[in-house]
């Protein structure tokens, strides 16, 4: 790609995404739904397209063949895969019995079944994210990666879209049990797609958390540990409001996950809670950028 | 040709020194106006800040070394002053903007008197790392500035089916009023195990519902769960309130100490099994959730404090408020105290003249004759005290007599055909007696004056209303009629008034009242001056009784009749705000697809990335 398609390229990536947040912004107010959804595209397009100008293309190739031919990525994923089914299957079988009592709430179809997918995600982003500097790290290729005509960034933006794309596929992979529930049943698409929504979202925070301690142990077991570690307190913290008050309590509150998860699992989305995930990935690989960087200088 | 672009470059940065000293003093200038006037709308203080930051720019461009000097204390002076600054609040538009400026100044003069430090002194590590560390700071300092900005402007999107949580434009209305402080206190437990799966998950609806009305209370509504466990708030609790709280209720508290005002919802007010009371002690059925309309007319109570009068006479048969049971109407007369009326019996032979704290006054199918002397009080309330007056008349069969109040009706422009019978192929069940047929239960869905954004009828739309054995309410058109008319409900074109109801046979002939039937017709007094907020006499009439019975639970009847009342008493503000119904999920499968859906879910899926894995493991092998 020559420099001027380059340079136009991220003219182009950078207009969509402030125009896209702007609509974003406009839909939310104005309750415009179809506002809304063109802003989130061109936000998204604007990424992806801005993202084309730098060197991610390449190096989210690498990292994404590293991972598809590693063992690991496959074992994570098959057990994955069957808890997913079991919690599928057993929450499939207690909600038919309540459909026939009468009871069943529609929304709650796939609840049962995405929220241990929600919980279980806490132990499986650790096992995403634990190599993916660590590895480097210990085997000496970061000295390679970082003395490369790339940027920092680029190489954590491109690691972090592996872990997300790899979760991407976990996630897509449970959208087979949609088609069951859409084929047997009549659920309530609404709070099924809130539900991916925030697993999506909720997610980019876990690798963000994960790919944030991996940049400061070369020990994988260790990153990973630190990273499982470091999830349950956000998404528990929660509890801990019960024995505070005042300000802490409502700070608890917010940044707990269980609650942000609550209310995707209620078929809502809230502002928010988009907010906070978006700003706390973003800060988290900031961070992990400089981490990274500080080995030059350190 | 050197000497000459030497003396441009001495021009251009003496212009930017220039440039930057005066967008310095612009801005200190707009922000000192801006302390003495507390107000961002002021024009000085906009104009100060625009062309100050624009010359400081400019200045910048021009001189970048001198302009980051002013830079670094305005930057500084941005990011102190919204935290101390009391009229500027410090989570607000105004003060992230003012923050971020001050970062982008103060980052910007930073980095333009680095190259100064790094050079001598300082070893580089040091420097390298006291950035990293102020990035950092400044990092985790927006995180928290645009999550605490967010939390203040906030919004929510409803991706429910039946938009669950999303609160009417009607309770927007009456919390955008609110002038004191509403405090709700819900001691609801989600995860109560003594209640079914359902009521757990509309009790976790409730709770939803809950953080709507504080998000457009503008800070008036403020919300409170409290658990059962949670003895200390529970005791605090009762310290504010009249009553003692109960388990299981939402409570609506308005002022403090011995003015306080409180309503307690019970959760059985909050839901409401679709299917009637036998649905109920089954546990099965859709709910419908009527928890807005409880809390917002419990709002309104507490703020109204008063309560008004819907008397219902009797004497002549008429239809008992106190009545429970499938032929009673104690639902629609629970539905009237909720709304905050106090219902009472009136026997309008006993007395003078109607009470004159009457709001309404409900003649519910009457059986027998009024006197002339009972017409002539209703005549002279509507008349001379412009009177609100709900009729409810039914065909005039066996053992029925009519009521008398026709002439008075036809005064107003409507003409109620108690000698015919609503009939038409559209009803569901047929009742026989002695080879006649008679329509018992028929649905209406037609609301010819929802269209004209009537507010009785126009939160029905979509919804079924059910009547049984109804007569034709007639408009009479007449040009000097004192009320305007509005057909409210009526039957689809097929039905047809049948004059000759104990026939053997029913069929549509010249006799018969054409199709569409009309079934309730309201009429407001036209105003003689024709002043535009005449406050004139207002009627309803419905031609049929048993709509407000109690076995037509889970249609839109009790709207209607509540709506009805509202519009007769003036609080159209009220209306409209309907259940919502939490619909039964259904999901059935035979004994052959769970098996498959066992194989497809716990095994097959997993099996492909499992294969997959093999596959790859082996290539990569060999």
């Amino acid at each position: 790609m020559t420099g001027r398609a380059r340079q136009l390229i991220a003219v182009a990536g950078l207009i969509a995404v402030p125009a896209g947040a702007v609509l974003v912004a406009v839909g939310f107010g104005y309750e415009s739904r179809v506002v809304l959804l063109v802003g989130a595209v061109a936000v998204v397009l604007g990424c992806v397209v801005g993202l084309f100008s730098t060197k991610v293309p390449p190096l989210l190739g690498r990292e994404l063949a590293a991972y598809f031919q590693s063992p690991i990525a496959y074992v994570t994923a098959t057990v994955f895969l069957v808890l997913a089914g079991v919690f599928f299957f057993s929450s499939l079988e207690r909600y038919s019995m309540l459909s026939e009592k009468g009871q069943a709430v529609p929304g709650e179809v796939m609840g049962g079944m995405l929220w241990p997918v929600m919980v279980t995600m806490i132990f499986i982003c650790p096992l995403i994210t634990m190599r993916l500097l660590s590895e480097e790290v210990r085997s000496g290729t970061i000295e390679v990666l970082m003395t490369a005509p790339v940027t920092d960034f680029e190489v954590i933006i491109s690691k972090f879209l592996a872990g997300l794309v790899f979760y991407a596929y976990l996630l897509g992979m449970t959208l087979i049990h949609v088609l069951v529930v859409w084929r047997v049943g009549n659920p309530d698409y609404g709070p099924i797609i809130t539900m991916y929504l925030g697993l999506l979202l909720l997610g980019a925070m876990f690798l963000s958390v994960g790919l944030f301690v991996s940049a400061f142990t070369r020990n994988q077991i260790v990153a990973s540990v630190v990273t499982f570690v470091l999830l349950m307190i956000l998404f528990m913290i929660d509890g801990a409001s019960g024995y505070v008050g005042g300000a802490v309590k409502d700070v608890c509150g917010f940044v707990s996950l269980y609650r942000q998860s609550d209310t995707f699992y209620k078929g809502m989305v809230d502002s928010r809670h988009v907010v906070y995930s978006l700003s706390f990935t973003g800060a988290m690989l900031f961070l992990t950028v400089r981490a990274v960087e500080s080995r030059k200088w350190r | 040709m050197e000497q000459e672009s030497a003396s441009r470059r001495s021009f251009s940065q003496t212009l930017g020194i220039f440039m930057s000293g005066a967008g310095f003093y612009a801005l200190i200038a707009g922000l000192v106006i801006f302390m003495v006037q507390q107000s961002w709308s002021d024009l000085g203080v906009s104009l100060c800040l625009i062309l100050g930051a624009a010359m400081l720019i400019t200045g910048a461009l021009l001189n970048g070394r001198i302009a980051s000097a002013f830079a670094v204390p305005v930057g500084l002076m941005c990011i102190v002053l919204p935290h101390i600054h009391a009229k500027m609040k410090f989570v607000s538009l105004e003060g992230l903007v003012v923050t971020l400026t001050g970062l982008v100044l103060l980052a910007q003069g930073v980095a333009v008197q680095w190259r100064k430090v790094s050079a001598g002194l300082v070893s580089r590590r040091w420097v390298k790392g006291a950035f990293t560390g102020i990035d950092v700071a400044l990092v985790l300092y927006l995180l928290v500035m645009t999550n605490l900005i967010s939390a203040q402007y906030h919004g929510r999107m409803d991706l429910t089916g039946a938009h669950m949580f999303e609160i009417s434009s009607k309770t927007r209305e009456v919390l955008k009023g609110l002038e004191g402080d509403v405090r709700i206190v819900s001691l609801l437990f989600e995860d109560d195990l003594a209640v079914e799966p359902r009521q757990a998950s509309a009790y976790g609806h409730v709770a939803e519902l809950l953080k709507e009305y504080v998000l457009y209370g503008g800070g008036r509504v403020q919300v409170q769960d409290i658990s059962p466990t949670d003895t200390a708030a529970i005791t605090e609790l009762t310290k504010d309130l009249k009553q003692p709280p109960k388990a299981h209720t939402l409570i609506v508290i308005y002022g403090t100490g011995e003015g306080v005002r409180e309503r307690h919802i019970r959760a059985g007010e909050l839901i409401e099994y679709a299917g009637g009371q036998a649905m109920k002690h089954a546990g099965v059925g859709p709910i419908n959730l009527k928890a807005e309309e409880m809390i917002t007319s419990g709002i309104i109570e507490v703020i109204e404090g008063g309560k008004r009068e819907v008397y219902f006479t009797t004497g002549h048969g008429e239809l008992d408020p106190g009545l429970a049971g499938e032929q009673g109407i104690s639902r629609v007369v629970v539905d009237l105290r909720r709304d905050n009326y106090s219902v009472r019996k009136l026997n309008l032979a006993m007395k003078e003249r109607i009470p004159p704290d009457c709001a309404t006054l409900v003649i519910a199918g009457p059986r027998t004759k009024f006197s002339q002397l009972e017409i002539d009080l209703i005549s002279e309330y509507l008349d001379g005290r412009k009177g609100k007056l709900l009729v409810m008349l039914d065909p005039v069969l066996k053992g029925r007599e009519a009521s008398g109040l026709e002439p008075l009706l036809e005064s107003w422009g409507i003409r109620v055909r108690t000698d015919a019978m609503v009939a038409g192929p559209q009803f569901d069940i047929l009742g026989r007696f002695k080879n006649t047929y008679y329509p018992i239960d028929f649905r209406a869905t037609e609301y010819p004056a929802a269209r004209a954004g009537n507010p009785i009828v126009s939160p029905l739309k979509n919804q079924m209303t059910k009547f049984s054995i109804a007569c034709p309410v007639q408009r009479l058109a007449s040009d000097d009629a004192k009320a305007t008319l509005a057909t409210l409900v009526s039957t689809n074109k097929e039905g047809w008034g049948e004059t000759n109801p104990q026939g053997t046979r029913w069929r549509l002939d010249e006799n018969d009242v054409q199709g569409p039937v009309p079934l309730v017709v309201a009429a407001k007094q036209k105003d003689p001056s024709r002043q535009s907020d005449y406050e004139g006499a207002r009627i309803v009439v419905f031609g049929d009784s048993d709509v407000i019975m109690n076995r037509f639970a889970g249609v839109a009847n009790e709207t209607l009749f509540v709506n009805s009342v509202n519009w007769l008493t003036e609080q159209e503000g009220k209306l409209g705000i309907l259940p919502k119904t939490m619909k039964v999920g259904t999901i059935s499968y035979s004994d052959a697809q769970r098996v498959i859906i066992f194989y497809l879910t716990v095994i097959g899926v997993p099996g492909i990335a499992l294969v997959a894995g093999c596959i790859v493991y082996f290539i990569r092998r060999s």
